[in-house]
């Protein structure tokens, strides 16, 4: 078409629209789980958002910092048994469990991050498994070095949000307050629950990325010797990265602990820890609406497999179904290489381009007066060069929107 | 042929009862499900009445069942009829805190939908064809008319064996699908954390999968019920069985699955062990992960006489298949749990010669029951209504459709019940079963949840052949506690 794709410049009013745009979708996603959804299916939404926090958590690890974690799946099992524990143990109202949750969780990390200072890929990929091998064995363990954690995390039994150990009898549970809807169910009441704390986790992970240390982050990753030099210190950001990291994705695991009500130690088994790389490799590496999508799919797209409700693909049962999981995953990485938020970028870009606020005296005001809505053209060439330098297939790792 | 050995099911008999009533004052913490852990005071709730088989006493007469033979005339309920109702009151399940749907009776024409929640993926995925053995059997009530003018409607939901997926999968069948009932949920931390959501929905979660003790609580669990023998008399057979056929070895290597199903093996075998003057040598856990090479060369280094598998599905393979490959050509013992022939058995080849298991069905893949008439109509029905894609010869299927007979027999009476075909009167019925499933080895499955909540407690310790692809049932030594399961009371 003859006017797209559209210039949007960032902070325009334009721009402000699309942010509200994103601002409606979520409230929108809300009512859409609260109300529209059946209520059994709000549980399954909530666990989503779990997941998608846990994957924020890697990407700040692994995408903006390209220090590979294969453990996180333990970082998010500390922050659920956290969460659970002092719930069904000790009676604390949830939302006061969380912060516990993370700072455990940063703790551990920062200690686990003291090795990503002299080892790096693979080799940091291997101690990072160690952990998330480890996990499920220490929480069943009721004497590792002396310390009974099984008497703690109800060993192989498990926890449960219902108080203690699995085989115990009913005591907390997760009910609207007052002010909610009377449509809202317990099951929407965790949903926005956790709903709400991934927001408020998205907005603050973004907030860090675009800042001063954020960039730091992104500089160490594309040039550790580079960004050094440019008064970077690589081993404080590195452990700040592992630790960070550890605190989103065990807030994530506190949630968890609500929406799955039930937890056990193999439920933060490596697999899970292999789901959340396939959810950021998916979703799209160093963005941070990819792990919003990766965690969506990694929740719904099994669920999906087995319940063979995916259009134009047939319906396999049992084991059967997981083959048709594992073709969709191919499919996606072979049609979107690059997650499916630069497959939707790359879509975007036919018809919106966002750039960013130049300076002024290089202002696309300066060449074009009024770019919104004008058709890009050789003419403004101060605008095309910074949407090419923009475009994810220029620069798939430097993108962190 | 009846098993040579009476004197030892009386002592099986006496020590399975030991064993519940020790269950029933034990709490149910994660060591392995407050079975027998802390000795049972005189005067709990296992001490049953009706279970006057005080020690030393030997099973009812007309109770065992020879196996591999139909029970004997004056027994109730001949195998493949339905019975029920026992001779005394059944527990009844108390309503007032149910939604008014658990007391109505179906609306007619109305599909009877049951729930079969378990593994139909992961590392555990081999107990998924359950479901296909219960559809085949609901495939045959429908053609017959179904139950009181009702379908019967299964609805198969996937947990992975993941206790945190099994929450949403439970939710769904309850409020997306409405289902009646649940039958043979899989996994007990999978079962133990749903329990509430069936309680509060008063849905029956009946005949779970799990041998975990727990699940004979009926006042403070009505709504659950157990559907396979418990683990702790499992583990205490094998010790007496060992003394019995092995009087000679003293060393014992155990490798048990690391989750509570194990544990309990674990708990239980590490208990008996040395009272029984037996020393476990190799004491090993694995993890769901596990290829096993390690565990098993780390019980092979301990040079056991006996290895014990309290693991579960095609780790029980592996055990036998590692095992023979380092060496070891001792007797091995493998939980019931992967009795199946075909699916756990035959893979392992000629290394399955000297492996011993409690068989409590009769197996599909075994030709020593090939005229036996409750698997003669097994086969059939999976012939007729298997739509040429369900396996026959795989144990599991045999086992769903095993199930699927005791589902068929507790709906009928529910709706014979006064007030017709309610929630509340299946989970009566689950309560109160009193027959001989056509694939059961012997025995009769009898619960009533005031004396006995436990269903299944008969089978025989029997070592396999893998020239006949078949268990020597003939040669084996019977269990027969039938009555003395008691109630379990840990909370």
């Amino acid at each position: 078409m003859k006017h797209l794709p559209l210039v949007i410049q960032r902070g325009s009013a334009g721009h402000r629209a699309l942010q509200l745009l994103g601002c409606a979708a979520i409230v929108a996603l809300l009512f859409f789980v609260t109300n529209v959804q059946a209520n059994y299916l709000a549980i399954r939404w909530a666990q989503g958002v779990t997941l998608a926090v846990a994957i924020l958590g890697l990407n700040v690890v692994t995408g903006y910092s390209g220090q590979i974690s294969v453990g996180h799946s333990a970082f998010f099992g500390i922050g659920a048994y956290t969460s659970m524990i002092l719930v069904a143990d000790y009676g604390w109202p949830f939302l006061a469990t969380l912060p516990v949750a993370g700072a455990i969780g940063f703790a551990v990390g920062f200690v686990l991050g003291i090795p990503a200072l002299r080892i790096r890929g693979l080799y940091l990929a291997l101690i990072t498994l160690g952990l998330a091998l480890a996990f499920p064995a220490i929480v069943k363990s009721d004497n590792f070095f002396g310390i009974d954690f099984a008497s703690l995390t109800g060993g192989s039994n498990g926890l449960t949000m219902t108080g203690g150990d699995v085989t115990s009898v009913e005591g907390f549970r997760w009910t609207p307050p007052s002010w909610a809807p009377d449509s809202w169910s317990s099951n929407d009441w965790i949903f926005v629950t956790v709903f709400v704390v991934a927001v408020v986790l998205f907005t603050l992970t973004s907030n860090l990325i675009r800042s001063r240390v954020g960039r730091g982050l992104i500089a160490m990753r594309d040039n550790e010797t580079g960004a050094a030099v440019s008064g970077v210190y690589p081993a404080q950001y590195k452990i700040l990265a592992f630790a960070t990291s550890a605190f989103v994705t065990s807030m994530g695991g506190g949630c968890f602990a609500l929406a799955a009500a039930t937890i056990g130690p193999d439920t933060f088994g490596l697999q899970r820890s292999i789901e959340f790389i396939a959810g950021l490799v998916i979703g799209g590496v160093a963005t941070i609406l990819g792990p919003a999508i990766g965690g969506f799919l990694i929740e719904w797209l099994p669920y999906w497999s087995f319940e063979g409700t995916l259009p134009f693909l047939p319906k396999l049962e049992g084991p059967e179904a997981g083959v048709l999981y594992g073709v969709l995953l191919i499919l996606i990485v072979f049609f979107m290489p690059g997650g499916i938020v630069y497959g939707l970028r790359f879509v975007r870009s036919k018809f919106l381009v966002v750039v960013p606020r130049l300076p002024a005296a290089q202002s696309p005001e300066t060449v074009a007066p009024e770019v919104v809505g004008e058709e890009l053209t050789p003419a403004s060439p101060s605008v095309e060069a910074t949407v090419l330098a923009s475009s994810p297939v220029q620069q798939p790792q430097g993108e962190h929107s | 042929m009846r098993p040579r050995s009476n004197r030892i099911t009386t002592v099986f008999a006496v020590a399975a009862c030991l064993s519940l009533v020790a269950a029933a004052c034990g709490d149910d913490d994660d060591d392995g499900g407050g079975a027998a852990t802390t000795g049972g005071a005189p005067g709990t709730t296992a001490a049953a009445p009706g279970t006057t088989g005080a020690p030393g006493t030997t099973a009812a007469p007309g109770t065992t069942a020879a196996p591999g033979t139909t029970a004997a005339p004056g027994t109730t309920g001949a195998p493949g009829t339905t019975g029920g109702g026992g001779e005394g009151a059944a527990f009844q399940v108390p309503t007032d805190n149910c939604p008014p749907e658990a007391t109505e009776p179906l609306a007619d024409g109305e599909p009877i939908k049951i729930a079969f929640i378990g593994p139909q993926t992961g590392p555990l995925a081999a107990f998924g064809v359950i479901g296909q053995g219960m559809q085949v059997y609901f495939d045959k009530v429908n053609e017959a008319g179904g139950i009181d003018g009702h379908q019967l409607e299964l609805v198969v939901k996937d947990d992975a064996y993941d206790p945190a997926k099994s929450g949403p999968a439970v939710q769904e069948a309850l409020e997306g699908d409405q289902v009646f009932a649940s039958v043979f949920q899989v996994g007990t931390p999978n079962v133990g954390g749903t329990r509430q959501l069936y309680a509060d929905a008063c849905v029956p979660q009946a005949l779970v999968g799990t041998g975990f003790p727990a699940w004979g609580d009926p006042e403070n669990w009505p709504w659950t019920t157990g559907g396979i023998p418990s683990y702790s008399v499992e583990s205490r057979v094998w010790i007496e069985f060992i003394k019995e056929k092995f009087p000679d070895a003293t060393k014992i290597g155990l490798l048990s699955f690391n989750n509570d199903f194990g544990k309990v093996y674990q708990t239980e075998i590490n208990r008996l062990a040395p009272e029984n003057g037996l020393e476990d040598v190799a004491d090993v856990l694995h993890e769901p992960t596990s290829d096993l090479s390690n565990e098993v060369t780390q019980i092979l280094a301990a040079d056991p006489d006996v290895i014990l598998g309290g693991t579960t599905s095609t780790f029980c393979t592996t055990l036998i298949q590692l095992a023979r490959q380092g060496g070891f050509d001792g007797p091995i013992v493998n939980s019931y749990t992967c009795q199946a022939i075909e699916q756990f058995m035959v893979p392992a080849g000629d290394a399955a010669a000297n492996v011993h298991t409690l068989v409590v069905l009769k197996d599909p893949a075994d030709p020593a029951f090939a005229d036996d008439p409750g698997m003669q109509e097994y086969l059939s029905d999976v012939e007729t209504y298997g739509g040429g894609e369900v396996d026959p010869t795989i144990g599991n299927v045999g086992t769903g459709w095993n199930a699927s007979f005791l589902i068929e027999d507790a709906l009928t009476r529910a709706a014979a019940m006064e007030g017709g075909l309610t929630r509340a009167n299946l989970m009566n019925a689950f309560w109160s079963f009193d027959v001989t499933p056509p694939l059961a080895l012997g025995g009769v499955a009898k619960v009533d949840g005031v004396t006995d909540a436990y269903i299944s407690e008969y089978g025989v310790m029997a070592e396999f052949d893998p020239a006949a692809t078949g268990y020597k049932v003939a040669d084996g030594v019977e269990i027969d506690v039938e009555g003395q399961g008691g109630l379990f009371s840990g909370g």
